[in-house]
């Protein structure tokens, strides 16, 4: 990759829990270049979530914390970041919309509001929008918060952004295919349906154009019909804005649809990098040939669905080797006390299996 | 419907709530008391008068009866008469109760001005040292007897720094603004007094500040308990995500949403206020009906007592409806 | 074969509480028309997969069926009984024969109780089973659903979301049901341990003659379980037919919707028309005539005004769509085999 918008390099996050420390995240390196679509592919607990939180600073901190790594964005590592100044880079450099849609807005406001308070943002920002030489002061703590309003925290009057952006957010809501904008902006939250609300959300972030945005399962609760206008418009906010973007699913199907290329994690390692189609052509590492065998899927012949026997290790468990040799059907004795790195097995894959190492 | 229907609604459901109330009360002052007629005549009461009052209130008539004439007497304004004045109990008890509203509202603006930050606060800073500070200083004030709060209040403030009054409304030898509302503060503002505004102020302060001490931690506690909470939700990450700083997510929406319960309980606290400055009242020397009761109770003047135990009655009624009708302003989505 | 279950015309509705002020002005009670006439045959050692989306009734079909929640109309006839109407205890034992596992393992099993307690609890509720019994026929159902014995004593929270709902299953098990019904019972899991509990499901099926009533969203694993399929929307069943049949050739607007919705595991086959465009309607308020009829692409008038009719289209397909006719000739949706194909 020439120039990577995003460098993940050895990312080591720790999740502590009472009795021991979980790696959630084990020396993970990852790349997405500018406008592509990378998925992040695996099942519970292998640390996709961990990775998106990690790179846009959300992650909950205690009880997780970031040991080692950098991530670079455009040239800067993010984790060298204060607070402050990572806030001034959320929403318009980076962004991160969520799997449950109707509780990420607030219920209280107007999801019309809700929108131009983005819109706010980034007019806010017109200068410095893209990270590099950015003000060291967040803008936004600028503002003048009344007396009253500190005390009560606008408890008496509801923050009512320009009238002057009421314009764009019915824009954006029909770009959205939302069908009535000008009514729906003035809904609350909880008259929407779950479809409407993650297209609200996508709105959202269409009007602030970030050049990285995270989706952590967007479509995991909505109905597949949904699901597939959704996707749609996720592809479509790729070409009108040229943003990047990182879908996190467990979805096979789902990922095999929208993304360019695929990382497949287990147990907090990407154990396999690959462009898609490659990927479900020919897949390089036991665990995705495993997970695409599971797979029903209603296009192929089956016979019986080939299940992955055993379970996902314990990650209490201090791991030797490769963390998937227990489960593996090509587990030979390196594999047990040697962990794999990522290698190249392919012209647009690598995998993390001592059978792809050069003999 | 919108939010008239909703009051209009909330006003009918008083309608048995009063009528539970008064119930009661019929039954504690014409049923259970041993001496009817002398409770209400007075101790000291001619045989006369007793026999005109059994007359007046049909006493020698079945229950139902006498429940009949009750109700049409409190309707009509006919709450008894005090037996030590003479007077009706509807005017004297009419004639402090003002002063007890403005105690209580003053009281619950500093709650509120106290409270909610430090809920705040505290919640910013969960289990650190402001939190165990802010902590502290509640339970003292909660479980510390009312008058010893108003007591230390008195000493510090009235006699060691000597920087507010003690007593009463007024400075003695001011004259009463022209009686509107019978609060001494709004009727002084009503009346351009800009005199007697003043110092009705600084009088209100002191045992203003009293009653909150003691009430401000449960504010606190449901406030800071409430904002945790909010803050583990979804929308706030998402707001983050937006952009926004880590304040302003605070301030502008985790603290709505966080207040929707701290309302609930301020209409109890306000309730509680409008029945329980007795002490509060009586160690100020507040002209209000917490004053009037302990006067009333020394006296053993019962149709007052009767009388103040209703009006409490209705003002905790009344601010719970107001805390009602401030949560449906608050909460989009409760039905209105 | 022979027929377990026989549901006619069941429909359930949820009535909303009606204001005061409502009742005041003459307005009736309004309802949430969850399953609105649905009818249809589950027969011995057969999976009946249940197919829609959210706000389609399958859930609340599958409790009603089991008298979990009583139909507001219309008839159940369990094993040549009618047990619409049944209560007390001749309904008791009735639900010997009739489980249900459901969606969430976390939530389906009591946290505070042990597995053992957990899995003889159907049995211990029929007091007609000695200690003996107990034992034996826990023993044999943790032997089938592949749960080790000394995991008897442990609680639902050390084992991990596959292993709780093998113990579901399990419990489900215990009385030797004829007739299973499950909602959901891997969308909580992961995928590859999904296809271990459907295998298992399978299996236990062929080996103890169990018929299923299999409620799911995913068209990929109604594929994999189910020999019929019925699929539905907005309270009603829209199509019913052989699962090869049905997948292969879909006679319904909604199906070929709902069909080329689901995301291939192919991405040289990508998408590019999205196939639906709208919102579920409201279950409160359907819309007249045909219910599918504001989001389907083919409508005409009479979708309208007509509510259609679930009829034969062709041998053992059902649709309930007045101009189904047109679909029977068109191509078939690529290269679809089910269950019962092995290579």
């Amino acid at each position: 990759m020439s120039q990577p918008l995003l460098d993940v390099r050895n990312l080591t996050v720790r999740y502590a829990t009472k009795f021991r420390e979980v790696k959630a995240l084990d020396r993970v390196n990852f790349r997405v270049a500018k406008g592509e679509i990378v998925a992040l592919v695996g099942e519970s607990a292998c640390g996709k979530s961990t990775l998106g939180l990690s790179i846009i600073g959300l992650l909950p901190s205690p009880p997780s914390f970031v040991d080692s790594g950098e991530i670079i964005l455009s040239g800067t590592d993010l984790l060298k970041l204060r607070e402050s100044e990572m806030g001034a880079i959320r929403g318009t450099s980076i962004s991160m919309i969520f799997q449950e849609p109707m509780t990420s807005l607030d219920p209280v406001y107007r999801v019309g509001d809700q929108i131009a308070e983005a819109i706010e943002i980034r007019e806010k920002r017109k200068p410095n929008k893209s990270i590099g030489p950015y003000e060291r002061t967040d803008p936004d703590t600028k503002e003048r918060t009344g007396v009253a309003e500190r005390m009560l925290g606008s408890g008496l009057r509801r923050h009512r952004p320009p009238r002057a952006y009421s314009k764009e957010v019915a824009e954006a809501l029909g770009r959205v295919q939302i069908a009535d904008p000008l009514k729906t902006l003035e809904k609350y939250p909880h008259e929407l349906s779950g479809g409407m609300a993650q297209r609200v959300m996508i709105a959202q972030a269409l009007v602030q154009r970030p050049t990285l945005l995270i989706a952590d399962e967007p479509t995991s609760a909505l109905d597949v019909t949904t699901q597939a206008q959704v996707l749609k418009l996720m592809r479509q906010l790729r070409d009108d804005i040229d943003s990047s973007i990182i879908f996190i699913t467990h979805d096979l199907a789902v990922a095999a649809q929208i993304a360019d290329r695929v990382a497949v994690m287990y147990a907090g390692d990407i154990v396999e990098l690959a462009e898609a189609k490659a990927l479900f052509r020919r897949p390089q590492h036991p665990y995705s040939e495993g997970l695409i065998g599971s797979f029903p899927n209603q296009f192929k012949d089956e016979g019986q669905l080939k299940a992955i026997p055993g379970e996902v290790p314990n990650l209490r468990s201090q791991l030797v080797g490769c963390k998937f040799s227990s489960r593996c059907g090509y587990v030979f004795d390196r594999c047990k006390v040697e962990r794999p790195e990522l290698v190249e097995a392919g012209p647009v894959q690598s995998a993390a299996c001592f059978l792809r190492y050069p003999q | 419907m919108g939010m008239l229907g909703y009051i209009l609604r909330r006003l009918i459901l008083l309608i048995p709530v009063i009528l539970g109330v008064t119930f009661i009360a019929f039954l504690i002052s014409f049923v259970f008391v041993p001496d009817v007629a002398r409770a209400w005549a007075g101790l000291r009461a001619s045989p006369a008068t007793l026999a005109a009052l059994s007359q007046r209130y049909h006493l020698g008539d079945p229950i139902y009866v006498q429940y009949y004439y009750y109700m049409v007497n409190l309707l009509t304004g006919n709450w008894g008469t005090v037996p030590s004045s003479g007077k009706p109990v509807i005017s004297e008890v009419g004639f402090f109760f003002p002063a007890t509203v403005e105690l209580a509202l003053a009281s619950i603006v500093i709650t509120i001005v106290i409270g909610i930050p430090l809920g705040v606060l505290s919640a910013m800073y969960h289990d650190r040292k402001v939190d165990h500070a802010v902590r502290f200083t509640y339970l003292a004030g909660y479980s510390s007897p009312p008058f010893f709060v108003a007591l230390l209040v008195v000493f510090v403030f009235g006699y060691v720094l000597r920087i507010f009054p003690t007593q009463g409304e007024l400075t003695p030898g001011l004259a009463f603004p022209t009686r509107i509302t019978g609060m001494v503060i709004l009727d002084s503002l009503l009346t351009a007094n800009w005199t007697d505004f003043a110092n009705s102020v600084w009088h209100i302060i002191l045992p203003a500040s009293a009653l909150s001490l003691i009430y401000f931690g449960i504010v606190t506690r449901v406030t800071r308990a409430s904002m945790l909470e909010v803050m583990q939700k979804d929308f706030i990450r998402s707001a983050l995500a937006k952009g926004l700083s880590r304040r302003t997510v605070i301030f502008r929406h985790a603290l709505r949403n966080a207040l929707i319960p701290t309302t609930t309980v301020l209409g109890l606290v306000l309730g509680q206020m409008l029945g329980g400055a007795i002490v509060i009242e009586t160690i100020f020397q507040w002209p209000g009906i917490g004053l009037y009761a302990t006067q009333s109770i020394t006296n053993y003047d019962f149709p007052a007592i009767i009388g103040i135990t209703l009006l409490f009655a209705l003002g905790v009624v009344i601010a719970n409806l107001i805390a009602d009708i401030a949560y449906a302003f608050l909460d989009p989505r409760i039905k209105v | 074969m022979k027929e377990v279950l026989r549901v006619t015309n069941v429909v359930k509705h949820f009535p909303l509480g009606t204001g005061l002020g409502d009742r005041l002005r003459g307005k009736k009670g309004q309802s949430v028309h969850a399953v609105d006439g649905v009818t249809f045959s589950l027969y011995e050692n057969e999976t009946l997969g249940l197919v829609g989306e959210s706000g389609s009734g399958k859930t609340t079909l599958g409790r009603a069926v089991l008298m979990l929640d009583r139909p507001t109309s219309g008839d159940v006839i369990f094993e040549g009984d009618s047990i619409s109407k049944m209560k007390g205890e001749r309904l008791r034992q009735i639900r010997k024969k009739m489980q249900i596992v459901f969606q969430n393992p976390n939530s389906s099993l009591d946290p505070r109780a042990r597995v053992k307690d957990i899995i003889l609890e159907p049995l211990r509720a029929f007091k007609e089973f000695d200690k003996r019994y107990q034992n034996e026929a826990l023993l044999k159902v943790l032997k089938s659903v592949n749960i080790p014995e000394d995991s008897l004593m442990k609680f639902p929270h050390e084992f991990s979301g596959g292993q709780r709902q093998r113990i579901a299953i399990a419990r489900a098990l215990i009385l030797n049901p004829r007739l299973i019904v499950l909602d959901e019972p891997t969308s909580a899991l992961d995928s590859s341990i999904q296809a271990q509990i459907l295998n298992l499901l399978r299996r236990l099926q062929s080996e103890l003659n169990l018929s299923y009533l299999f409620i799911t969203h995913n068209v990929g694993v109604v594929k994999y379980m189910a020999d019929r399929i019925a699929v539905m929307y907005s309270g009603k069943v829209v199509e019913l037919g052989k699962t090869r049949d049905l997948l292969q050739r879909p006679l319904h607007p909604y199906t070929i919707a709902l069909i080329s919705a689901v995301p291939q595991l192919d991405p040289e086959k990508k998408a590019e028309e999205v196939p639906l465009a709208g919102e579920i309607p409201s279950a409160v308020n359907p819309p007249k005539g045909c219910r599918f009829n504001p989001r389907c692409p083919h409508a005409e008038g009479i979708c309208r005004e007509e509510e259609p009719a679930l009829r034969a289209v062709g041998p053992g397909r059902l649709s309930a769509c007045h101009f189904a006719e047109r679909f029977l000739d068109a191509p078939p949706q690529s290269s679809t085999t089910g269950k019962g194909d092995a290579s």
